[in-house]
């Protein structure tokens, strides 16, 4: 490829196809960097936490199709990034970057190069091909900041050099996106801009700093609890990823091949002849292995492990007890709650909670892992279940899933659980089990924000009762007294209050919490346990 | 459904509404239609009649929604029908606490895209 000096396509005036496909492969290298930004703000329209991902795997499926296919014209480019978005579209951000693409495409066709003329059009058209495909628009969403996009490109396409033209259609779509909240109130209630808005915003980023020849690092927002695991384990095992693909129509010799993987990784074995190369290799850098592959010749079967995974299953089998009738799986954090489980007869426990979810992989790696055929998974948040059903459908052993959403209902499950029943007997005991817990939850905010009329700001202490936001304040203890009030008031005086104590949380304050709330409600017992859980002061358990 | 202060009760017409403005927001949706009596003409419905492109039916495990849909063209329909499916389940399960729920999509036909 040329043109890959620093600032060549400064001050350009017009721009080749293969040229615009720099910029499609810079913005979608971008949005790599930045997808979990983006994940993160995903409210709406259902709160999943995958736009990101979506828009970047339907990005990554546009590239691919522009690699495989013979490009010699704008127009060539033009239909196969409509073909690649269309076939690659995931999610609902996927599909209408689908329906951009394809409206942004229509008016390249004739042409040789495109000038901020054409460029113009093409965002206007990339808007209202969008806008055709729905018929009640949410304004306040990707859309919206497409629309805004396109008319500021309409008026500053007098402007012939393409960087500034682009840095002008940029900063429209940036003013919008801080707008979308204006526009649609779940985002200001949640405190964010839209997902989808900002994966354009950073596009538009990728592809102007590609232009002016600029390097971009990431917005520092990512304090994701899952990097730092990854990092944790780098120390241990050097590469991460066990990667094997078969690459077809390679025109580099077994050594030349090698040559471009070994800065990737480690454990490199290339095989075959130059027709069909089979290409093993370990790596931290699965996404640049895969693209470098796909640039040298045809991509095909491609798997990919996480020897992370694999390697913390090694370490748990020696204290695996011996298969059963029905076993049990569970999504844990934290090492005071990974020794409770186990004391309660868990076969398999899933490193995993908040901000770490594991995949569906994850837990059918870990249930293939034993022999036992039947199988009940707590997935003991939220966001897991999902994932947990997921397996369930994939599965080829017998698995029911119990919607646990927090760690206290997945141990008041355990406990009701026996060997000597049924599956579908244990799960009747089990449900009935987790009916009669109420979880209250101690952590601090992420971000500023308003939920259930509760504003909250960063770093603030905040209380959570049955899932829902209640309280806010300074202090753990003062939060955590605050919130037990509150669930004795939801049932009754006689109760079990168990408080789990994170990482966070030193053992004298939480003695003297036990203390303080034991002389507040004499009818109530109180415990308390290390539960070694990150993010959350204290998890909090009381039984009816 | 109970809660602590007391029962509430939802109408079949409740919530086949929440599922058709749900719908409609959904992209790619382009309009939705209705099922006759003799279930081979399918209507437009105009905006004020959404609601009657979704029919509800209760069962023993639940509550099961189909919903008939007219889509753009041209674009991923498997990806559009999720999607559909999982904005429905989502608001009805937030806003209406039913967890039991399975939901049909009908793709009644395709809207080519007239320039």
């Amino acid at each position: 490829m040329k043109n890959e000096e620093k600032g060549a396509l400064a001050g350009r005036t017009e721009l080749t196809y293969t040229e615009l496909m720099q910029l499609l492969e810079a913005a979608t290298a971008h949005l790599e960097r930045n997808k979990e930004i983006v994940n993160a703000l995903n409210v709406f329209p259902v709160p999943d936490g995958d736009t990101g991902t979506n828009m970047l795997l339907t990005l990554q499926s546009t590239l691919d199709e522009l690699r495989r296919s013979p490009l010699h014209s704008m127009r060539e480019f033009a239909e196969a990034t409509t073909r690649g978005s269309l076939l690659g579209a995931r999610g609902n951000s996927g599909v209408i970057l689908s329906q951009l693409f394809r409206g942004f495409g229509r008016s390249f066709d004739s042409k040789e190069t495109i000038t901020t003329h054409d460029l113009a059009e093409a965002f206007v058209e990339a808007s209202r091909t969008a806008y055709k495909a729905v018929m009640k628009p949410v304004e306040g969403t990707m859309l919206t900041v497409a629309r805004e996009a396109g008319k500021t490109a309409l008026l500053v396409q007098d402007e012939t050099r393409i960087d500034e033209f682009l840095a002008a259609v940029l900063h429209s779509a940036r003013r919008t996106l801080a707008n979308t909240p204006n526009l649609l109130p779940i985002l200001r209630e949640a405190g964010v801009v839209d997902s989808g808005g900002s994966g354009l915003v950073f596009l538009l980023e990728g592809a102007l700093a590609c232009l002016r020849g600029e390097r971009l690092e990431t917005h520092g927002l990512t304090a994701q609890a899952s990097f730092d695991n990854e990092e944790a384990f780098a120390e241990e095992l050097n590469f991460r990823y066990d990667i094997q693909f078969l690459l077809r129509d390679c025109h580099f010799s077994h050594r030349e091949v090698e040559e471009r993987f070994i800065p990737l990784g480690d454990s490199l074995l290339v095989i075959g002849d130059p027709a069909l190369l089979r290409v093993h290799v370990h790596s931290n850098l699965p996404a640049q292995v895969l693209d470098l592959a796909s640039r040298i010749g045809t991509l095909d079967q491609v798997t990919m492990e996480d020897m992370l995974q694999q390697h913390q299953e090694f370490k748990e089998r020696g204290k695996t007890p011996p298969p059963r009738g029905v076993a049990l799986a569970v999504v844990a954090a934290g090492a005071g709650f990974e020794e409770i489980f186990s004391s309660l007869g868990v076969a398999k426990l899933i490193p995993g909670g908040q901000s770490m979810n594991p995949s569906t992989k994850n837990i059918l790696n870990a249930i293939d892992a034993s022999e036992c055929q039947e199988w009940v998974i707590l997935p003991n948040n939220s966001n897991v279940i999902g994932a947990a059903l997921q397996a369930k459908s994939i599965s080829g052993k017998k698995l029911s899933v119990l919607p646990t959403h927090n760690l206290p209902q997945g141990i008041s499950a355990c406990l009701a659980y026996s060997e000597d029943c049924t599956l579908e007997e244990n799960v009747l005991k089990m449900e009935r089990a987790i009916k009669r817990v109420h979880c209250g939850e101690i952590t601090y905010a992420v971000r500023d924000g308003c939920v259930n009329g509760v504003t909250f700001q960063v770093g603030e202490v905040i209380g959570l009762v049955d899932d829902e936001l209640m309280e806010v304040g300074e202090d753990p203890g003062a939060v955590s007294c605050r919130v037990v009030r509150k669930l004795i008031e939801r049932t009754h005086p006689e109760v079990v209050v168990t408080l789990y104590r994170g990482e966070e949380a030193a053992e004298e304050e939480a003695e003297e919490l036990r203390d303080q709330l034991a002389a507040e409600f004499p009818q109530a017992e109180f415990e308390q346990h290390y539960g070694g859980q990150p993010f959350y002061y204290y998890i909090i358990s009381l039984e009816e | 459904m109970e809660t602590r202060i007391g029962k509430v009760y939802l109408t079949r017409e409740a919530l086949v509404k929440i599922a058709g403005y749900a719908t409609t927001e959904c992209y790619g949706v382009v309009a939705m239609a209705k099922k006759t009596p003799n279930d081979l003409l399918r209507y437009l419905l105009k905006r004020e009649n959404i609601a009657q492109g979704v029919e509800l039916k209760m069962t023993g495990q639940g509550v099961h929604l189909t919903v008939n849909v007219i889509l753009e063209l041209g674009i991923r329909l498997s990806e559009v029908v999720r999607n559909i499916r999982e904005q429905v389940a989502f608001r009805i399960r937030s806003m209406a606490h039913l967890e039991n729920l399975s939901i049909d999509i009908i793709v009644c036909n395709v809207r080519t895209n007239e320039e």
